[in-house]
């Protein structure tokens, strides 16, 4: 019963820390994508910034968003999160830093401390979360959905590591890094996102369950297709890996689809930001998969432009959405039950300003796709990138400031 | 019907009864809003009595447990009273971008709450109280505001 005692449910400052360093990373990738210029995606400082990206910004989000979800939605609690959270905290950050340095150019003993301190501190995440999520008596899908994603986090930290020696030098070739990917977008990051689509989108929107035969199986053809996809890489058998690759993209596709028309279909007549996000996300996997399908029928070479669409359309949208349908709401819910009565949730994150920061990363998106036509559009595309970065760590930030300004009033008066 | 199934497909009413005052404000009819926001707060207060005043006693009687988690669901049914008096001003003053904001905060809280509920705590009411489960249902269906 400890996720229905206030006392076990996380301190604010546990999801809040977490969110604030994902946008911090998230501002440093946008000054890095303005001031270097990167031409293969293959180059030591694309890793990096591919790294700030995923690592920082992603998985900081998703990290701070799983403390707090779990013990709401499955009632079981991450056991000493204050603690535990901390460390891993430092330790993953620590990981983040020395690795993006190493890869910019620092001593290789970077490179080692940092990759091994990003892997332990993953690792010791997806345990440390798939322990509390199997504590529940009732494995209902999202459970095990969860439960699958982080199984695949391991093994894509795992294979990040590894590849990182093959990318070294230490043994041939890139493919395991292309596996590396492929693990981390379906295996965590898609897999993951279906699991709190389930329960967000009729808990946010008042929308139609997702079906009892999705729920209940697209976790295991996910998990299959990826790990028949790592036996058909390690066994170099390429026709089968393209088949794989076309079964995961119809999938996520299909997902992507039927996400679209639930949420078409909700009950809250309301759209608000998080909705345009939502729908952003969606739109962008599904033609991203469309794509996927297309470049791997006709081998054509399209990663820069599937990067942007799975990378920056989807992730990134989700990522947005969470961030602002949270922190409002996180901030609002402790302040209340300190009885601090007062507090307003629309007054934690400005509308309008939430309205603009949507738009001015829309523009940067379509300037970046653009840009792989017309690479001049590059420079104009990080600096609206930068701009909509710098208003998301602004709307972050003044979700904490008000918190603390409301507290400190409560505590005068 | 179990006792569980009630409690939750009572949650979801509301939750539908919350999307209608919703459309009616967005659609700037705040007659129709009115109408609906008087159905949705009075079921939504109708449930937090049959669990306080019936339930929740009850579960505490045959369990020992008085404080934990009825506690805070009692906490969060006062944080849901406290939203219903700034919703009451906001439709009265037809102030729809913060009746949206307080809708907003209502909805979220009351979807976590009703999460809880229904993983947890409805689950060990009907453990503890399954032998009188169709005395309960038929006086929870009676129950009145």
């Amino acid at each position: 019963m400890y996720g229905l005692t206030l006392e076990q449910a996380p301190p604010y400052k546990v999801p809040l820390f977490y969110y604030l360093a994902g946008v911090a990373y998230l501002l440093v990738l946008s000054l890095l994508l303005v001031f270097l210029h990167v031409k293969n995606r293959y180059d030591e400082q694309a890793i990096a910034m591919t790294h700030i990206l995923t690592l920082g910004f992603f998985t900081h989000v998703m990290m701070g968003t799983l403390f707090q979800m779990v013990p709401v939605i499955i009632a079981e609690v991450y056991r000493n999160v204050q603690f535990f959270s901390k460390l891993l905290f430092v330790g993953l950050n620590l990981g983040i830093i020395s690795f993006s340095l190493y890869l910019l150019g620092a001593n290789p003993f970077f490179g080692v401390f940092g990759a091994a301190s990003v892997i332990v501190s993953v690792l010791f995440f997806s345990l440390y979360s798939l322990q509390t999520v199997l504590k529940t008596e009732d494995k209902n899908p999202f459970v095990k959905t969860i439960a699958s994603a982080l199984f695949f986090l391991s093994l894509g930290a795992i294979l990040g590591g590894v590849s990182l020696l093959q990318y070294s030098g230490k043994m041939g070739g890139v493919w395991l890094g292309e596996l590396h990917i492929k693990i981390m977008i379906f295996g965590w990051v898609f897999l993951l996102f279906s699991g709190v689509s389930y329960k967000i989108l009729s808990m946010f929107y008042v929308a139609k369950e997702y079906p009892l035969m999705i729920k209940n199986h697209f976790y295991s053809v996910v998990s299959a297709v990826l790990i028949l996809s790592i036996f058909a890489t390690f066994l170099e058998a390429e026709f089968i890996q393209t088949l794989l690759s076309i079964a995961l993209a119809c999938v996520s596709g299909f997902f992507a689809f039927l996400t679209i028309v639930i949420l078409k279909q909700r009950k809250r007549a309301r759209t608000d930001v998080t909705v345009n996000f939502f729908y952003f996300a969606m739109g962008n996997l599904l033609i991203g998969s469309l794509l996927w399908v297309i470049a791997l029928v006709f081998n054509l070479h399209l990663d820069i432009v599937l990067g942007i669409l799975f990378g920056l359309g989807f992730v990134y949208g989700i990522i947005n959405a969470m961030l602002y349908k949270i922190i409002p709401f996180l901030t609002w819910f402790h302040l209340s039950s300190s009885f601090v009565y007062e507090a307003e949730m629309g007054k934690v994150i400005e509308l309008k300003k939430m309205k603009i920061q949507f738009y001015l990363f829309v523009c940067s998106y379509a300037l970046f796709l653009l840009s792989s036509l017309w690479p001049v559009l590059v420079m104009p595309a990080a600096s609206v990138f930068l701009l909509s970065s710098l208003l998301l760590v602004f709307n972050v930030m003044s979700g904490y400031l008000y918190y603390k300004k409301m507290i400190i009033k409560a505590l005068k008066n | 019907m179990t006792i569980k199934d009630f409690m939750t497909h009572h949650h979801r009413e509301c939750d539908r009864h919350l999307a209608a005052v919703e459309t009616a404000v967005e659609a700037k009819d705040f007659d129709e809003a009115m109408r609906q926001y008087s159905v949705f707060k009075a079921e939504t207060l109708r449930h937090f009595k049959m669990e306080e005043e019936y339930l929740f006693p009850m579960f505490e009687q045959k369990t020992g447990m008085t404080s934990g988690p009825t506690q805070v669901m009692r906490m969060e049914h006062a944080q849901a009273r406290a939203l219903f008096e700034k919703l009451d001003e906001a439709l009265a003053q037809k102030q729809d971008e913060r009746f949206f904001s307080l809708s907003d905060s209502l909805m979220i809280l009351l979807q976590q709450h009703n999460a809880k509920e229904e993983q947890m705590l409805y689950t060990m009411m009907q453990r503890v109280m399954d032998d009188e489960n169709d005395e309960i249902v038929k006086r929870l269906s009676s129950y009145e505001s």
